[in-house]
């Protein structure tokens, strides 16, 4: 049988709805006296690519959503729309990486940011103990 | 599957004990702090911390429904209805890994995620 060894256990026990895989990363804002600081976004791998809040967008010093490449979400309704890529300087569990990650303007503020296949889910080898609430990771 | 006898255990109260790094002993959090000089560069509990004295404080929050928040340890920094607003406060006043979070219209049991 094989074995995957990993180097970080993340208790996501604390998510909003007891079965959502919650985790807290840090970013890192632009500009003179920034200070870096976290925000919560789901493991999702049901997502192809990364998608945040576009409320957060000001902090990652993006003036304007549409200056990333355009393109298209769908959701699980079938639902399209429009979406910007940004690649993206977060921190996770104490790694820097950067990814893409959509933003929609027509998605309303406040929505949860998604971690997603792309670029995220690349870099890591992940496995859910979800009896526990936990997720076991190790980097690429 | 076999677990690594190097996990690092983030936001979970009891781990075993791993020789190479101190413990910690955050309220709600057992991590082995890794040497300084990482710590300057990296910090895999930002926000942690914060998470769960949010979820483990609703009543604090219930004024600040809908709105921004920012949060440090066990402390609420502030509080706007834009980010932008909470993170000049958190920037001005050099509070690095405040968590910044937008609180629920309603408190307790959330909607399921579908996403």
């Amino acid at each position: 049988m094989p074995s995957l060894d990993f180097t970080h256990e993340h208790d996501y026990r604390a998510g909003p709805d007891d079965h959502s895989p919650e985790v807290q990363i840090r970013i890192f804002p632009k500009g003179i006296g920034s200070v870096p600081v976290a925000i919560t976004a789901v493991l999702d791998s049901g997502a192809s690519v990364s998608m945040f809040d576009k409320s957060l967008l000001g902090l990652f010093g993006i003036a304007d959503i549409a200056t990333g490449q355009k393109g298209e979400v769908r959701t699980a309704n079938n639902e399209i729309a429009d979406a910007f890529v940004h690649n993206l300087d977060i921190e996770f569990l104490g790694r820097q990486m950067t990814i893409p990650v959509m933003f929609s303007p027509v998605w309303p503020d406040g929505t949860p940011n998604l971690l997603g296949m792309k670029g995220f889910f690349e870099q890591l080898l992940i496995a859910f103990k979800h009896q526990e609430r936990a997720a076991l990771v190790a980097f690429i | 599957m076999a677990e690594s006898t190097n996990t690092k255990v983030i936001g979970r109260a009891e781990t075993a004990q791993r020789p190479e790094y101190a413990p910690s002993t955050q309220v709600g959090v057992t991590t082995y702090d890794p040497p300084v000089s990482w710590i300057k560069a990296h910090n895999p509990r930002a926000g942690v911390r914060e998470r769960r004295w949010a979820q483990a404080h609703p009543e604090k929050l219930n004024s600040f429904k809908g709105m921004w928040v920012a949060i440090l340890g066990d402390r609420l920094l502030t509080s706007a209805t834009s980010v932008d607003d909470v993170y000049s406060f958190v920037r001005a006043q050099g509070h690095a890994d405040a968590l910044i979070m937008k609180v629920p219209q309603s408190q307790g049991k959330q909607p399921y995620l579908i996403a």
